[in-house]
Parts: structure tokens; C-alpha cells; sequence
């Protein structure tokens, strides 16, 4: 397959509606006789429920209080799709009885007219507690006078496993030198910008339900109400209509959900709630917050031998419908894109009082990535080889190829394409690469790090497409994904648009709306294009074949004479005839001519990938200016370069990678859930919960590599998530080279993330008093 | 995150405003911009019944020169602030520290009287009312009083303004002829509230130094000893032994933000550097 040139639209489709106010998100639904619900939740980190009396509420006008003993399904779970078989299956109840486990636990619903009111009325649901001792760190979880949160979890370990592959024992004891040390990345989420957010209406005479829902997985969402609420699948329409950002944080069905169509039933009238942002942070799940001890085994040529891992999984109070993946993922793919034969993860998910983890953007990559990158310069310096010459001579190559990835939640799957040290190449060359450090006009050391990252993309098989055209030559794609800032609209118009031979203006997009298709899946794991696009292009080239087998019948001529180009007929010769697509949609119509029994001229197609991964690597080079006397540091350039397959839209391909990498700045260098002693939540804000802005995203500079994966037809890989996955460990790598530019430095300190300016202080005195001494 | 029902009141002079909070006394509170009152109303952390608009009093949003002060109307926009030519000129440290003040859509909404009697550790303004002197103009019922900066911030959150007065204006003096300023402040990102913050002015024309900390006590302190220094040409003693003695003399705050050690550190360095920067 040659490389298509790319294609990269001034404009995308959907923005002029989202950027003028005229998008329609959940709370922009109304509905006549619609309530507001509002959520009563603890602000115990451990606590027995003692009683719960809504009395007060009800006097001052509160619709309705629900509480567990109101919801038919309290003993019911939601669905578990696929979870690890370690693990030990307690999930959060729909609404708390007995005992509250986080701050933020849902324990009832308060119904009003308004949302101000049932605000003053949630605050009327009195509520007593018997506090428990609460457990705020995995030390603290494991120690074995530890409080218990689950009798299910003894010793409070929700899950653990070991993922191997070869003999890593035996390897490390045999390698002539290893290193090991331990890596903190602390507790974050997705943060999107709308926050979560659901309007239901139960249709009491059909015991019919419509949810609008802020979410990435529609079809999921519908499965759990259908199942628990007792209404047939065909009866329950989800609708994801605009989605403000997901980034994982709403790739799951949440309980949320279920008790407001619940409500919407009970009253029967519509029930809105809109999540605020301090529930968002209490209440939708977190990620990362991980301590891995990593040891890598080498020779004395820089060649990796064995690598060895303990990951530690803060998993919060319960394990949620999403599993521990990202544990799954960290173990699975801790060798990155690199040739390590012997390799042994250990991974023990550890409850804690707090929010139960789930994915965040790249969810498990970054937490594998950041020991590993930093381990492997740690290694370089001690043999004096540099930080590309030692990942040159580690990095899977086209000859190693197919290189076989064995996975916990994706099976076996296969490194089937690429050039990964063509890409390190590129990156040394493009980004002007060195490792000596500078000083800059200001007195800051100014230092360049270096890290690799291999996302897998695609994850989860199926996805589906309709495409249909009207008797004017209108197209209209129907997707089962989801689209909450990826500009599926655009990129899934051009998609169609060239399978089928029509120009773009005149294709539409449809999605997020259970009612178009009977199944899909959703947007989530960097699986838009390789899945969903891969569907929408099968479906358009069925429908060009059957549209020109119909040419061929009206225009009496063998279709393999003909062609479509601007959604008219055209003679292989390039010559016109007079029928356009929608000539043939009307002939192929009820009373048409070529009238068959379709009611249109559509073709619905499922795409299935084979190879549950399709894999995408990415090199990714920071400069870093560090002010020693403070800590203080800046990312002032930044180089990547990615390998997307063939892009569909090069500059929707561009703005998820520097988006990613600004998110990866931001995870790096600011953002942190904290908790105290007594797991309260301390970041309940914008204020505390940082993520990086505008004024922190240096230039990005992107070089693109494009070798086509043979996983699907149209050579695409994801392209969501890589661009975060690589971002700290190349700050870190930077950073630790502006603080010991020569000698080694006690490095340990800086293996924390977000790495803040006072950790990095600490690191620069220790440095200075061990030159002193 | 909605606020508890509370009743709006909107005065046309603050003789109508006084009257009203003499009516309703703790239950009311006054508002300007709203950047910290609304969002602690949402969140309920304050519940006012009363809200006592000031934005339909004339009057009250000015800036002028009056004698040897810069006098600036309490229910001034930040943003109008920073973008006065007069403030530039006459008052250049308070151009520097408002530069620093959240973000241009905030600046746009937040009061300078509303900064000032929020009376935030980390407010710029603050800093820039105690280390150049400035004074504040308090209106009650029973007349109209003027106090000093260091006697109006008396802790965190905490000022003289009783329950019954509004600050109507704030008065700095005016910068002599030749005046040069530096503010310094560090922060995790641009705008959000500093974890150490300094200001520091010389003036040729009185030959004296002014010098201030911030973020790092609860309230912002004036730093005597490197003052008294100054002999009108530079510091009769070592600058980083002056502010290492100004920083030992108070207790420092720690957050979430940074520990007291680490805000110790980096309150040395923008000292020190913005006294650099004059003196170099």
C-alpha cells in the first residue's frame, strides 16, 4: 500500500456550531415537567450509616428522597463486561446503606424543581454516621492492624497477579548489571470540561425509556438500564448527543445513571442531574496512582536482559465496572517497544478510602512508560552510552517483525508493522537532540530529555456503520461511536466520502444515539478510526459496489466500466452519463425501478479486527529550563515523532497529539487528587486540581513517520492517547541531566509525579552537598 | 453548586448601602466583582441572606491624583487598574503586583476595594497597600475613617472593616519622579495565587527603599531591617544575610501549595531578586 497523501481540513465539520454556543449538550435538554436531582454523599472517608431520615427535606418541599430501600435493583450490580479473574468482586452499591467507603459516595437522591432547590433540600436529608478508621495509603492498607474496608478483601487487596513472559528471575540473577529503583505517579483524572450528566424520561404507559447522558459508551449504558431497570433493550434510547471531553473518565456505564432513569420512572417525569465539579472530582472515577518498583537486568553492551516489576494499584474503596485495566495494561506492555525477553510484573491492587480508579488517557501506558523511560537513561549513564544509542540498540526492528505481545486483556496480539528505530533516528535529528547542557539567558540549566512510548490502539473488536443515500444524492453516515472532541464528523465524512466517490459537503454524520444502530460500542482506547472509521469505510465500499452493479442495470453497461466521482456515474473513459448516486437511490426506493424491497439505498457494515491491537509508536524529545535555586521548571520546546498510519485528517491527527502532550505536561508537572490522613479529599476545585493551560503548553514541534499496519483497511492507528504516554519520563530524563550534568545525580526524588518544583529543590540540595562533600 | 436563596439589594449611594447593612448587620455581604464571594457561594461555604450590590453606586469606580496620593475608588475594576496611565506613572508598584492578579476575565469582574477587604495571604494588592503605606478610606453610619494598611490587615480573611462600613477607596502616595519597581512572585502556574511573592520600590526623589513579602504570613509583612538599610544608594549590609533575617523574623504559612520550608526558600529568592534588579 502506498501512503496516501494527507488531507488536512482548513475547518473542522462540527466546530463552528460548538464554538458559537450552539452546541446541545445534556443540560441543554428541557423537557416539559422535567425535575432536578441532586445527590446526598459522604463526606466520611469510613463510616458506618446509621440512619438516614429525610423528613426535614420532604417538609421543605423535596419531591421525593431515595434511598436504597427505593430501588427494585439495590441487590443487582451493573454489568461486568470482562474483568481479570483475580479479581475479588465488590463493587459500589447503587446508593450507600450500612457503610460509606469514600468521600463523595452516593447515599441519596433528592428530587425538586429546580436545581438551587433540591440543593437546599439535600442539605435537609439528615444523615448519621459512626465514623471508622479510615485508610488514606497503600502502606497504611497492607499494615496488618489495618481497618478492613471489605470482607471480601482480606488483608484489603482487591486484586493481584503476575504477568511473565520467559524467566525473569533467572535472567536478572544472570545479568551483569541491574538497577532498580521506585516510581510514584500519583492519584489524577480525566478532568473533562463538561462534567458528567444525565436527563431521563420514562414513558410510563410504553415502560419506555429516553437518557440523554454525557457519555463515551452509549450502548453499554443502554445494556445496564435495559437489564436493570426491565425494559427491553429496543425500548431504552441512549442518546450521547455533544459530549464535552471524556478522557476515559466516561468510559463506563456509572450508577449514577441508573438511579436517575430509576427516578425518572418513579415520578414519572423527566429527571435531570448535572454533575457540578466538586462531585466530579469526589465522584467520578480517578486513574493513575500507582508505585511501581522497576529493576531492569543489562549487559555491559546496553542490551536489556530481564526486567523485573512490583506495581502497588491505589484502587480506592471499590473496584469499578472498568475493572483494574490499567494494571492490566501497565503489566501488559511493560517493556514497552522494546526487546526484552524475560520480563515479570507483579501487580497488587490495594482498597484504600477513597474513589475508585478507572481509565484515564492512555490508562496504564503512561504509569509503564514513566518507570521504564527513566530507568532506561539511568542505565545509559552508567554505561556512558547515550540515551538513543541505548534505546538503538533495545528498540524492536522491522527485522524482529511480527514481534508477539502477550496481553492479560487483549490476548495475544502481534507488533506487526513499523520502524521504530528509523523513528528515534528522526527525533535525535529533528529535535536537535544533545546532551550536554546550557545555560540560558536567565541563569536557568537548560537540558534535553528523551523517552520513547508504544500505545495500543483500537481496543475492543467491533464497531458499526451505516451509510445511506437519499434521492438527492445525500449521504448520511450512521457511526456507533461516540464523538466528544475527536471531529469524528469531519474525519468520518472524508472517510465516506472517498470511499464512495462523493465529495465531502455532501456527507453527514449521525452518532452517539443508540436508535440509529442496533450496536456499537463507543469512543474510547484510541479505537475511533482503527475501529469505527474502518466500519464506516467498509460500509461505503459495499455501497459504491452495489451502487454500481444498480448503475450497470440502468445504464446497460458492464459495472466494471464504471466509476463514481463527485457522486455521479463516469465511464471508466473519464466520460459522464446522466445518472447521479441519487438517480440511482430513487430507482432503487419503493416504486423505483430497480425496486427490490430495500426501503433505501444503504449499506450497514460491522468491523471486526482480527488483531485486537494495532499498535502506534511515538518518540518524544523536551527541553527542559530548570531555575536551581527554586526547583522551578519550564518545557520550553518539545518534539514528536509519531507513526499514525495513513492520517485521515492530518490536523485533527496534530491536535491529539500537542493535546496530548499539553495534558502530559500538566500530568507531569501540576496535577494531583490529594487526600489527607483521614482520606478527605483536599483538590475539590479548580483551584487545587491543576492541569496545565494555554501559558503552560511550550511549542510543539511534530515530525510524522508513516508506515501502514496491516490490521485494517484503511492503514490507520489510533492516535488519542499516544501523545501523553511518553510526556514525563522525557521531562524527567531532562531534568535529571540540568541537575548533574556530568555525574549522577540521587535521582531518586525526581521519580514522582506530578514532579513538583519542591521535590525537584530537594533533589538539587542533595546533589550540591554531595559535590561539596 | 448553587447558592442558598439569599434577597438582592442594589443601593444607588453608599448612604443606601450603609443603611442596609446597618439593617441586616452579619446577614448581609457586600458585592462587587464576585471572584471570591460567588464561588463560595456556591459552594455554600458562605451563605448570606442579604447581598448587597455596590455596581449601581456612582461614584465609587475612579482614579485620580489627589495631592502626593493616588487615590483609586473601591468598586474599580483590576483590569481598569492595570490599564491606567496615571497608575503607571504614579503608582508603578501597583501596575507590577496587579499584573499578577488572576486573569484578564477575572481582572475584568474583581474590584480593587473587593481584593483588599478579602484580605487573601497571597493577594498582590494587599502586598502592594502595606509596602507602600497605602491607606483606605472606611465609610459607616457614623462617618468616614481613614486606616493605614498595616492596621487595617489584621489576619488571614481578617481586616478592621467593621460589619457596618464599606471601603470606598484606597490611597497610595504618590511615586516620586524617577521611582523603579520590581514585583516577583512564584507560583505553580500564571495567575493562580502565589506561594511567595515580593515587592520592592526605590525612590530617588525620598531616597527611600520600600519592601514587602508576601503569600507567606498571613498577612503580607514590610521588611524594616532591609528598609532601614538603604542608605539612598544601596544596602550598608549584605542582602542575602538582610533577607534571611526578614524571612527568620515570621512565621511562614504551608498549604498544599508548598511547606513552610520550601516557601521560606523561594520567599528569599524573589526578595532578593527584585531588590537585585533595582540595585544592579
Amino acid at each position: 500500500m502506498t501512503v496516501p497523501k494527507a488531507t488536512s481540513s482548513l475547518l473542522r465539520v462540527e466546530d463552528r456550531r460548538l464554538v458559537t454556543g450552539r452546541g446541545r449538550f445534556v443540560d441543554d435538554v428541557h423537557l416539559d415537567r422535567m425535575v432536578n436531582a441532586v445527590f446526598v454523599r459522604s463526606p466520611h472517608a469510613h463510616a458506618e450509616i446509621v440512619s438516614i431520615d429525610a423528613r426535614r427535606a420532604k417538609d421543605a418541599g423535596a419531591l421525593a428522597v431515595l434511598t436504597a430501600a427505593d430501588l427494585p435493583f439495590a441487590g443487582e450490580s451493573l454489568f461486568i463486561p470482562r474483568w481479570h479473574p483475580s479479581v475479588r468482586k465488590v463493587l459500589p452499591k447503587f446508593l450507600a446503606t450500612e457503610r460509606v467507603r469514600h468521600v463523595g459516595e452516593p447515599i441519596a437522591m433528592v428530587l425538586a424543581a429546580d436545581r438551587y432547590a433540591a440543593e437546599d433540600c439535600a442539605a435537609l436529608v439528615d444523615v448519621e454516621y459512626r465514623p471508622l478508621d479510615t485508610i488514606s495509603t497503600c502502606t497504611a492498607a497492607l499494615a496488618h492492624d489495618a481497618p478492613q474496608l471489605h470482607g471480601a478483601w482480606p488483608g484489603n487487596v482487591a486484586a493481584s497477579f503476575t504477568h511473565s513472559v520467559g524467566d525473569a528471575d533467572a535472567a536478572m540473577a544472570a545479568a551483569p548489571r541491574w538497577l532498580v529503583r521506585d516510581f510514584r505517579y500519583g492519584r489524577q483524572t480525566g478532568l473533562p470540561l463538561e462534567t458528567r450528566g444525565c436527563v431521563a424520561d420514562h414513558d410510563s404507559g410504553r415502560n419506555a425509556l429516553t437518557l440523554w447522558t454525557s457519555t463515551q459508551v452509549h450502548y453499554a449504558v443502554r445494556q445496564n438500564l435495559a437489564m436493570l431497570l426491565g425494559i427491553p433493550e429496543y425500548d431504552v434510547r441512549v442518546v450521547a448527543g455533544d459530549v464535552g471531553g471524556g478522557f476515559g473518565s466516561k468510559s463506563r456505564p456509572y450508577l449514577e445513571e441508573i438511579v436517575v432513569a430509576h427516578a425518572s420512572r418513579l415520578l414519572r417525569r423527566p429527571v435531570k442531574w448535572i454533575e457540578d465539579r466538586l462531585e466530579n472530582l469526589q465522584a467520578t472515577t480517578h486513574s493513575r496512582a500507582f508505585n511501581t518498583t522497576l529493576e531492569l537486568g543489562y549487559d555491559a553492551d546496553g542490551r536489556f536482559l530481564a526486567l523485573k516489576g512490583r506495581i502497588v494499584a491505589d484502587v480506592g474503596a471499590y473496584v469499578f465496572t472498568s475493572g483494574i485495566v490499567t494494571a492490566e495494561v501497565a503489566s501488559s506492555h511493560a517493556a514497552g517497544p522494546y526487546k526484552i525477553p524475560n520480563l515479570s510484573v507483579e501487580v497488587v491492587c490495594v482498597g484504600t478510602n477513597k474513589t475508585p480508579l478507572a481509565t484515564y488517557r492512555g490508562s496504564g501506558q503512561p504509569e509503564a512508560a514513566f518507570p521504564l523511560e527513566c530507568l532506561i537513561d539511568l542505565a545509559a549513564r552508567a554505561l556512558g552510552l547515550s540515551a538513543a544509542e541505548i534505546r538503538a540498540r533495545n528498540l524492536i526492528a522491522p527485522a524482529d517483525l511480527p514481534y508477539g505481545v502477550q496481553s492479560s486483556y487483549a490476548g495475544k496480539c502481534s507488533i506487526e508493522s513499523g520502524d521504530f528505530p528509523a523513528m528515534l533516528r528522526r527525533a535525535v535529528v529533528g529535535s536537535l537532540y544533545r546532551e550536554d547542557v546550557e545555560t540560558d539567558a536567565a541563569g536557568r540549566r537548560v537540558a534535553w530529555g528523551l523517552a520513547v512510548g508504544l500505545e495500543s490502539t483500537g481496543f475492543l473488536n467491533y464497531e458499526s456503520a451505516r451509510v445511506q443515500i437519499d434521492a438527492r444524492g445525500n449521504v448520511l453516515v450512521f457511526s456507533g461511536l461516540t464523538s466528544h472532541g475527536q471531529g469524528h464528523a469531519t474525519t468520518l465524512a472524508r472517510v465516506c466520502a472517498k470511499a464512495l466517490g462523493v465529495d465531502e459537503e455532501r456527507v453527514t454524520l449521525r452518532l452517539g444515539d443508540t436508535q440509529l444502530l442496533p450496536f456499537g460500542r463507543g469512543t474510547f482506547a484510541s479505537r475511533g478510526t482503527v475501529v469505527g472509521a474502518n466500519a464506516v469505510h467498509g460500509a461505503a465500499t459495499r455501497l459504491r459496489e452495489r451502487a454500481l452493479v444498480y448503475a450497470g442495470h440502468l445504464l446497460q453497461s458492464d459495472p466494471a466500466t464504471l466509476t463514481i466521482a463527485g457522486g455521479r456515474i463516469l465511464r471508466a473513459t473519464g466520460e459522464a452519463t446522466t445518472l447521479g448516486l441519487g438517480d440511482i437511490a430513487r430507482a432503487v426506493q419503493p416504486y423505483g425501478q430497480l425496486h427490490e424491497g430495500a426501503l433505501a439505498l444503504e449499506e450497514t457494515f460491522i468491523f471486526d479486527t482480527r488483531n485486537l491491537l494495532t499498535f502506534a509508536l511515538s518518540v518524544h524529545v523536551a527541553k527542559v529550563a530548570l531555575e536551581l535555586r527554586t526547583g522551578e521548571y519550564q518545557v520550553v520546546d518539545y518534539f514528536v515523532v509519531h507513526d499514525t498510519g495513513v492520517m485521515l485528517d492530518q490536523k485533527i491527527v496534530e491536535g491529539q497529539i500537542i493535546g496530548a502532550v499539553v495534558d502530559g505536561i500538566g500530568g507531569a508537572m501540576l496535577s494531583e487528587i490529594l487526600y489527607d490522613g483521614e482520606a478527605q479529599l483536599l483538590t475539590g476545585g479548580m483551584a487545587d486540581y491543576l492541569v496545565a493551560t494555554a501559558a503552560e503548553a511550550p511549542r510543539v514541534r511534530l515530525e510524522h513517520v508513516t508506515t501502514i499496519p496491516t490490521t485494517n483497511p484503511l492503514g490507520v492507528r489510533g492516535v488519542g492517547e499516544g501523545g501523553i504516554i511518553p510526556v514525563a519520563p522525557a521531562i524527567i530524563n531532562a531534568l535529571s541531566r540540568a541537575i548533574a550534568p556530568t555525574g549522577a545525580v540521587q535521582e531518586q526524588g525526581l521519580f514522582r509525579l506530578p514532579l513538583t518544583p519542591e521535590a525537584v529543590l530537594a533533589v538539587i540540595d542533595a546533589a550540591s552537598s554531595q559535590r561539596r562533600t | 453548586m448553587k447558592p442558598a436563596a439569599f434577597e438582592f439589594h442594589r443601593p444607588r449611594d453608599v448612604d443606601e448601602a450603609l443603611a442596609l447593612l446597618v439593617r441586616h448587620g452579619e446577614a448581609a455581604r457586600l458585592i462587587a466583582g464576585g471572584q471570591s464571594l460567588v464561588p463560595m457561594m456556591n459552594f455554600r461555604l458562605a451563605t448570606p441572606n442579604i447581598l448587597i450590590d455596590l455596581n449601581g453606586i456612582d461614584g465609587l469606580a475612579f482614579i485620580r491624583r489627589d495631592g502626593d496620593l493616588v487615590r483609586i475608588g473601591a468598586a474599580t475594576r483590576q483590569q481598569d487598574v492595570l490599564e491606567s496611565a496615571l497608575v503607571r506613572t504614579h503608582a508603578p508598584l501597583v501596575a507590577a503586583s496587579i499584573r499578577h492578579v488572576g486573569h484578564y476575565v477575572t481582572r475584568c469582574r474583581g474590584t480593587i476595594g473587593g481584593s483588599l477587604a478579602n484580605a487573601d495571604p497571597a493577594s498582590e494588592l494587599v502586598l502592594a497597600a502595606i509596602t507602600l503605606g497605602a491607606s483606605l478610606t472606611l465609610r459607616g453610619a457614623a462617618g468616614t475613617r481613614s486606616v493605614a494598611a498595616q492596621d487595617f490587615f489584621l489576619d488571614t480573611m481578617t481586616t478592621a472593616l467593621a460589619p457596618t462600613e464599606i471601603v470606598t477607596d484606597v490611597a497610595f502616595p504618590a511615586a516620586p519622579e524617577g521611582t523603579r519597581v520590581a514585583f516577583r512572585e512564584h507560583v505553580r502556574r500564571h495567575g493562580d495565587f502565589a506561594i511567595a511573592s515580593a515587592a520592592v520600590q526605590i525612590s530617588p526623589g525620598d531616597g527611600r527603599l520600600r519592601a514587602g513579602l508576601g503569600a507567606v504570613t498571613p498577612v503580607p509583612v514590610a521588611c524594616r531591617r532591609i528598609e532601614d538599610a538603604f542608605d539612598g544608594d544601596g544596602l550598608r549590609a549584605d542582602l542575602d544575610a538582610l533577607v534571611a533575617a526578614e524571612i527568620a523574623a515570621v512565621e511562614i504559612l504551608a498549604d498544599i501549595r508548598a511547606g513552610a520550608g520550601h516557601r521560606r526558600r523561594l520567599a528569599a529568592v524573589c526578595l532578593a531578586d527584585c531588590i537585585g534588579e533595582l540595585l544592579a
